[in-house]
C-alpha cells in the first residue's frame, strides 16, 4: 500500500476529531510516534489529551480521521483488542479494579491457570513478584487488596501492569499526577529503557520539566487542536508556556471597560470547605469581573461549589452586605447567586438537552411565572423572551430543543437561566472551555454588558490569556488561600500570572519546578 | 417534510396506533367484541390499569419504580370491606383513612429511596414485603366483609351511557395530565427524571419531589384497590397481584422511558387501554390467562427495547 | 478480612440459640434435617442472586423460574427414571431464561430489573400454562430424598456443601475475577479487557441454572408444584445476600456470608413458630431485614469510602 510507505510510526493519527453534544474535544488532530521514541502531549486541561487516548485504547471511537497502527488502520472495538494488538496504557482515572488483588489486577486476563481451570495463586505471586524483581518495583504486596493502597502505590501498580505486559507502544496519561519525586526518578528509568529496547512511548504530563528531562518529541494541543510538534530543546520554555496557553488574535477579546463601582456585593470571610479550601477572603464588587487563577486543584473548584451551597462550607459569606447561610442551590438561588459550570467529563451539567430553551430558562424561576398553581405560558414567554433575544441564543426560538444548540449557545442558555432567576453573582466555571472562537468572542462581550449593568461574576478559567483579557482583577490561589491579589490596570500579562502561580508553588516546596 | 407529531410525543402516538390496530384485529377474529357491554368492561377495566399506572408512572417519571404496588392495592381493597361492610355512612371516614395509610408507606418508601439511600427496587420490594406482614397480622389471614355501597357505586354504576368508574378516570386523566404539563411540580418533575444534579443546580427541590411522587404511587394504588374491590364485589388477599406487572406494561407501552425523564400520562391511558383490550381478547380467542402474564413481559421487553435501540440511533 | 459474612453467621447463630432455649427438641437429628432441607434451595438461589449482585444487577426473574420449575416437577415426574430427564429440562429452561436476560442486559445494555421482571412476567405465565393450580405431586422415593442422610449428614447438607465447595472453586477461576472486577469498576473492568457482554450473558446464565436446581429442591421439600411460589420468594433470596455481605453496589461480597443468611432467614421462621407467632411475623420480619441490611451495607460502603479519602495524600 503507498500509505504504508510514507508511514514509519508506530501510531499516527490522522485528522481526528471528536465532539461531545457539540462541544469539539478534538479537531483535525495528528501526530505520530515512531519507534523507540518518547513522544511528550502536553496542553491543558480540556485541551483534547485524555479524548485522544480514550480513542487510541479503543473506549472512544473518531467522529473523523483514523489512527493507524503499525501502518493499518486501527479500530479497536474495545479496550481489551488494544491491549491485545500490543497497546499498554496508564489511564489518569480508573486505574484498577479495588476489589482485586495486585497480582490479580497486574495480571488481569493472563492469569496463570492450574488443571481444573482455577487461577494459580502460588504462580501467580511468583510471577508479579518476578515483575516486581524486573522492573525493580519494591514496596507493595502482591496479595494486598488495591482498594487498601495509597494513590501513590496504585498508580505505581498501574504503571507495572502496562510495562509487564511488554507492548510495543506504551501510553502514561498523567502517570507521574500522584507520585512523589523518588518514584518519578524509577518510572523515568524505566520509560528511558522501554524505549531504548524499541518501545514507543507516549508521555502526557503537566510537569514541564519531566518532559524536558525525558522526551525526544512534544506535540502541543490547545482546546482539541494541535498547536504544532516541535523536537526537545527547540522551543524555549517560555515559548512552549505560551503554545500552551494560548496567545490568540486581541479582536477576540473587545477590551475591559470600567465598570466596577465600590460597593461591596460579593464577600467571603475565612471561608473553608472541603480537603482543599482553607481560608479564604474574598471580595467582589459590584459590576466587577474577578478572575481566578491557580494551578489545578488548588480550592478553586471547591470555592465555586461552595458559594453554590453544593459542598458543605465554614465560614461567612456575605451577599449584597447581607450574610447569607448557602446549605444547597436554593439557597444560594434565593440569595442571589447564579452558577454556570462545564464539569470535566463535558456533559454539559446547566441543562436538560431534551427539553425546550423556554423550559431550561424558567426552571428556576417556576414559582414566579405561575399563578394558582398552574404555569402561565404567557408569563413565561414575557420572562423568557428578552433574555433569549438579548443573548442571541440560536435561532431564538424559544421551542427549539436545547440539545441542538451549538456549544455556546448552549452555554448562553446556562447563564440566561441564572440572569433570568435574578442573581446579581454569577459563578462562571470555566465557561468557555470546548466553545469554538466565534461563541468565545460573542460570550466575552456579554459578560462585559451584564458588568456594565451592574453584575459580579466570578470567572474562573484554566485559560491564563482569557483572564488576563477579561477580568478587572485577578486572585491567584494557591493550597486553599489566595496568594496574589492583582488589579488588572493594563500591566499584568500572562507571564506575570504564571510566575505567580509558580513561585507561590515554589515557595512552599509543595510542586516543585514546573518550568524548567 | 415534517411530521405534525412533534418529536416528544411521538411514542404516544404509538401507542394509540397498536390500540387501534388491536382493536380492529378484534373485530375481525373474534365476533361480538366490543359490543355496549363490552365497551363498558373495557373502560372499566382500562380505568383500574390506569389508576394504579398514575402512580407507578410518576414514580418512573422521577427516575425510580415501585415495586410495593400490589400489596397496597390488595390492602386498600381488603380494609375496605373490613373496615366499613355495608355501612356507607362509614365510608366517609374510612376512604381518607385508608388512603392515609396508604399516603404513610409511600412516605416510607421515599425516605427510604431519598434520604437513606436505599435503591427504589430494594426499598419498595422490602416495603411490598413489610405491608404484607402487616396486613396479614391485622387480618389474621382472612379477607372478608361486605363492598361498601359507595365503592359498588363508583365501580359498576353508570350515569346514562357512561360508567361511573370511566367518569372518574376522566376527571384523573384532566388533572393528571394538566399537572404533569402546566405545574411547576411537573415541571420540576421532568428535570429531576432527565437529571437531578441539573436540577438541584436549578434550585429544583429534588429530595422532595423524589418523596412526593411515591406518596402519589401509593395513594393511587389505594384508590385502584378501592375500586378493585368494588369492581370485583369482595375482597381477597392477592387480589392486587395483577397490577405490578399491567402497571409498568402500560407506563411503557405509553412511550415513557423507564430511566425517568419522558412520557405522560396521555400515553400510559393508551397502555392501560391497551392492556385491557389484550384482557379481554386472548380469553375470546381460546388462550389461558396465563398468557396474559407472557403477553405483559414480552410487551415491555419490546418497548424497553425499542426505546433503547430508538436512543441509540439518535445520538449515533 | 472482611467480617462481613460474620455477621450473618452470627445472626443464624443467636436465632438458633433462641430457638434451642424455646424449642428443647432442636438438637434432635430430625429438627437439624428439617433446618437443612428448609435452607438448600434458599441457598441455591442466593448463589445465582449472589452473583448477579457482585455485578451491580438483580435478577428478579429467578421467582418465575422457581415456579416455572416446581410447575414443571410436580406434572413430569411422573414415573421413576424420569426424574432426571425433567431435573435437566429444567436446568436448561433456566439457563435459557438466564441467558436471554444476560444477552438483552449485557448486548442491548438495558435495565437489568425491567429486563429480569419482564422475564419474570413471562416465566411466570408458562409456569401458569403448565400447571394452573397448586397441585401435582413428586414421587415420594424422589422427594423424601432431601430428608434423608447420607453418611452421617442430611442430604440438603450435602448439597450446601457442594455449592460451598463449587464456590471455592469457582471463586479462583478467571471468570470470577472478571465479575468481581466489573462489577467494582465497570469503566475499569472495560479498560482492563474484561469482555462485558460474555459476562453477562455468564452470570445471568448461572444465576437461571441455580434457580431452576432450587426449584427442584424446592418441589423435593413441599412434595407438590405451585406455579405462583417464586413470587414470594425473590425477597428472601436477595435478602440472604444482603444480610451475607454482598453490597447492592457491586464488586464485593461472596457466597459463604450467602449461606449464613439463608439460614438467619430460616431460623427466623422457626423462631417466629417457636413463640407460637403466626407465621405473618415472619414476612414483616423480612422486608425488615432486607431493608436494615441494605442500610448496614451501605454505612459498612461509605465508612470505606471515607477511609480511603483519608489515606489519600
Amino acid at each position: 500500500m503507498s500509505r504504508q510507505a510514507n508511514e514509519s510510526g508506530i501510531l499516527s493519527a490522522r485528522g481526528v476529531s471528536k465532539s461531545f453534544g457539540g462541544v469539539a474535544a478534538l479537531h483535525d488532530v495528528s501526530f505520530d510516534v515512531l519507534p523507540g521514541e518518547i513522544h511528550a502531549l502536553v496542553g491543558e486541561n480540556g485541551a483534547g489529551k485524555s479524548t485522544l487516548v480514550k480513542i487510541i485504547a479503543g473506549a472512544l471511537s473518531p467522529d473523523a480521521g483514523e489512527v493507524l497502527f503499525k501502518g493499518d488502520p486501527f479500530k479497536p472495538s474495545d479496550p481489551g483488542a488494544a491491549a491485545e494488538a500490543g497497546i499498554g496504557i496508564v489511564f489518569q482515572e480508573l486505574p484498577l479494579i479495588p476489589d482485586l488483588t495486585v497480582a490479580e489486577n497486574v495480571f488481569f486476563d493472563r492469569q496463570p491457570l492450574t488443571r481444573v481451570r482455577t487461577v494459580a495463586r502460588r504462580r501467580l505471586r511468583a510471577e508479579c513478584v518476578e515483575a516486581f524483581e524486573r522492573f525493580s518495583l519494591t514496596g507493595i504486596d502482591p496479595e494486598a487488596q488495591v482498594r487498601d493502597l495509597s494513590v501513590a502505590s496504585r498508580q505505581l501498580v498501574a504503571i507495572l501492569k502496562a510495562l509487564a505486559a511488554d507492548p510495543s507502544l506504551l501510553v502514561l496519561d498523567e502517570a507521574t499526577a500522584a507520585l512523589g519525586p523518588s518514584e518519578v526518578t524509577w518510572l523515568l528509568e524505566q520509560v528511558r529503557a522501554a524505549a531504548e529496547a524499541g518501545v514507543a512511548v507516549i508521555y502526557i504530563s503537566h510537569r514541564l520539566a519531566e518532559i524536558a528531562d525525558i522526551c525526544q518529541r512534544l506535540t502541543v494541543l490547545r482546546n482539541g487542536e494541535s498547536v504544532g510538534s516541535w523536537r526537545n530543546g527547540e522551543l524555549e520554555s517560555e515559548e512552549l508556556v505560551r503554545a500552551i496557553l494560548g496567545r490568540r488574535l486581541g479582536q477576540l477579546y473587545p477590551g475591559i471597560p470600567p465598570t466596577v463601582k465600590p460597593k461591596v456585593m460579593l464577600e467571603t470571610k475565612g471561608l473553608r470547605a472541603g480537603r482543599r479550601l482553607r481560608n479564604l477572603d474574598l471580595q467582589v464588587k459590584e459590576g466587577e469581573i474577578l478572575g481566578i487563577a491557580g494551578l489545578e486543584g488548588q480550592g478553586q473548584l471547591e470555592l465555586i461549589l461552595s458559594l453554590y451551597g453544593m459542598l458543605t462550607s465554614h465560614g461567612s459569606i456575605f451577599v449584597d452586605g447581607v450574610e447569607h447561610r448557602i446549605n444547597s442551590p436554593r439557597d444560594a438561588l434565593r440569595a442571589g447567586i447564579g452558577l454556570a459550570l462545564v464539569p470535566e467529563d463535558r456533559k454539559t451539567e446547566g441543562l436538560l438537552p431534551t427539553l425546550t430553551i423556554r423550559e431550561n430558562l424558567a426552571l428556576p424561576v417556576l414559582h414566579r411565572v405561575s399563578h394558582l398553581g398552574y404555569i402561565s405560558s404567557q408569563k413565561e414567554a414575557e420572562l423568557v423572551g428578552p433574555t433569549i433575544h438579548r443573548l442571541n441564543i440560536g435561532r431564538q426560538d424559544p421551542s427549539q430543543l436545547a440539545g441542538d444548540l451549538s456549544g455556546g449557545n448552549q452555554q448562553k442558555v446556562v447563564v440566561g437561566k441564572f440572569l433570568i432567576s435574578g442573581a446579581r453573582v454569577l459563578l462562571l466555571y470555566d465557561l468557555t472551555r470546548g466553545v469554538d472562537v466565534g461563541a468565545k468572542a460573542e460570550m466575552f462581550l456579554t459578560l462585559n454588558e451584564l458588568a456594565a449593568e451592574g453584575y459580579s461574576m466570578l470567572f474562573y478559567s484554566s485559560d491564563v490569556t482569557e483572564l488576563v483579557n477579561v477580568a478587572h482583577r485577578i486572585v491567584v490561589m494557591f493550597d486553599g488561600l489566595v496568594c496574589a491579589d492583582l488589579l488588572n490596570d493594563g500591566s499584568l500579562d500572562e507571564e506575570m500570572i504564571v510566575a505567580h502561580m509558580l513561585n507561590a508553588a515554589d515557595r512552599t516546596g509543595v510542586v516543585g519546578s514546573l518550568v524548567r | 417534510m415534517k411530521l405534525a407529531v412533534p418529536r416528544r410525543h411521538r411514542s404516544i402516538a404509538l401507542a394509540y396506533l397498536l390500540l387501534l390496530v388491536l382493536v380492529v384485529v378484534g373485530r375481525i377474529v373474534a365476533s361480538g367484541f366490543l359490543g355496549v357491554d363490552h365497551i363498558d368492561e373495557l373502560i372499566d377495566e382500562g380505568a383500574l390499569i390506569g389508576f394504579v399506572a398514575l402512580g407507578q408512572g410518576f414514580v418512573i417519571l422521577a427516575g425510580g419504580v415501585d415495586l410495593s404496588i400490589p400489596w397496597v392495592v390488595t390492602s386498600a381493597g381488603i380494609l375496605v370491606t373490613t373496615f366499613t361492610g355495608t355501612n356507607s355512612s362509614n365510608m366517609l371516614w374510612d376512604v381518607p383513612l385508608i388512603i392515609g395509610l396508604a399516603a404513610v408507606v409511600g412516605l416510607i418508601n421515599g425516605i427510604g429511596v431519598v434520604f437513606l439511600g436505599v435503591t427504589p427496587i430494594i426499598m419498595t420490594l422490602g416495603m411490598s414485603t413489610v405491608v404484607e406482614g402487616a396486613l396479614l397480622l391485622y387480618t389474621n389471614g382472612s379477607a372478608g366483609g361486605n363492598v361498601p355501597h359507595p365503592a359498588v357505586f363508583l365501580a359498576t354504576h353508570k350515569i346514562g351511557q357512561v360508567p361511573v368508574m370511566g367518569l372518574a378516570w376522566l376527571v384523573l386523566i384532566v388533572v393528571v395530565t394538566f399537572t404533569l404539563s402546566c405545574t411547576p411540580f411537573g415541571r420540576r418533575l421532568y428535570a429531576v427524571g432527565l437529571n437531578r444534579r441539573v436540577a438541584l443546580f436549578s434550585g429544583v427541590d429534588v429530595k422532595l419531589v423524589t418523596c412526593s411522587v411515591y406518596v402519589i404511587s401509593s395513594c393511587a394504588a389505594a384508590f385502584a384497590g378501592i375500586a378493585l374491590a368494588g369492581y370485583v364485589g369482595q375482597s381477597y388477599l392477592g387480589m392486587g397481584d395483577p397490577y405490578l406487572f399491567t402497571s409498568i406494561a402500560a407506563v411503557a407501552i405509553g412511550g415513557a422511558s423507564i430511566l425517568g425523564g419522558t412520557g405522560n400520562y396521555i400515553g400510559t391511558v393508551a397502555g392501560a387501554l391497551t392492556l385491557s383490550v389484550l384482557n379481554a381478547l386472548l380469553p375470546t380467542l381460546g388462550f389461558q390467562p396465563a398468557v396474559l402474564d407472557i403477553v405483559y413481559g414480552m410487551v415491555i421487553l419490546v418497548a424497553v427495547a425499542a426505546a433503547s435501540l430508538g436512543g441509540r440511533a439518535r445520538t449515533d | 478480612m472482611d467480617v462481613r459474612p460474620g455477621i450473618a453467621w452470627a445472626l443464624a447463630i443467636v436465632l438458633f440459640v433462641v430457638y434451642a432455649l424455646q424449642q428443647h427438641d432442636v438438637l434432635s437429628r430430625l429438627q437439624l434435617t428439617d433446618l437443612c432441607s428448609a435452607t438448600v434451595f434458599l441457598v441455591a438461589l442466593g448463589l445465582g442472586e449472589g452473583l448477579v449482585l457482585l455485578t451491580r444487577g438483580i435478577d428478579l426473574s429467578i421467582g418465575g423460574v422457581l415456579s416455572m420449575g416446581t410447575a414443571i416437577a410436580a406434572t413430569h415426574f411422573v414415573s421413576p427414571g424420569t426424574e432426571l430427564l425433567w431435573s435437566s429440562v429444567i436446568i436448561v429452561a433456566g439457563a435459557g431464561v438466564g441467558v436471554l436476560n444476560g444477552a438483552l442486559i449485557g448486548i442491548l445494555k438495558l435495565q437489568p430489573f425491567i429486563v429480569t421482571l419482564a422475564t419474570w412476567s413471562i416465566v411466570s405465565g408458562v409456569a401458569l400454562l403448565i400447571l394452573p393450580i397448586q397441585g401435582g405431586s413428586i414421587p415420594p422415593h424422589f422427594a423424601s430424598w432431601i430428608n434423608q442422610s447420607s453418611l452421617g449428614l442430611p442430604n440438603a447438607a450435602w448439597i450446601i456443601l457442594a455449592m460451598v465447595a463449587g464456590w471455592s472453586w469457582f471463586k479462583r477461576t478467571r471468570l470470577c475475577r472478571r465479575i468481581y472486577a466489573l462489577g467494582s469498576d465497570p469503566e475499569g473492568a472495560a479498560i482492563a479487557g474484561v469482555n462485558t457482554r460474555s459476562t453477562l450473558i455468564a452470570v445471568y446464565g448461572m444465576a437461571g441454572v441455580c434457580a431452576a436446581v432450587g426449584s427442584i429442591l424446592y418441589a423435593m421439600l413441599t412434595a407438590s408444584g405451585d406455579p405462583t411460589v417464586g413470587n414470594g420468594e425473590i425477597l428472601p433470596a436477595v435478602t440472604a445476600v444482603v444480610i451475607g455481605g454482598t453490597s447492592l453496589y457491586g464488586g464485593s461480597g461472596g457466597f459463604v456470608g450467602t449461606v449464613g443468611g439463608a439460614f438467619a432467614l430460616t431460623l427466623i421462621a422457626d423462631v417466629v413458630f417457636a413463640f407460637n407467632l403466626t407465621s405473618y411475623w415472619q414476612q414483616l420480619a423480612d422486608g425488615v431485614v432486607l431493608i436494615i441490611a441494605v442500610l448496614a451495607g451501605g454505612a459498612v460502603r461509605s465508612m470505606r469510602l471515607r477511609r480511603a479519602a483519608l489515606r489519600a495524600p
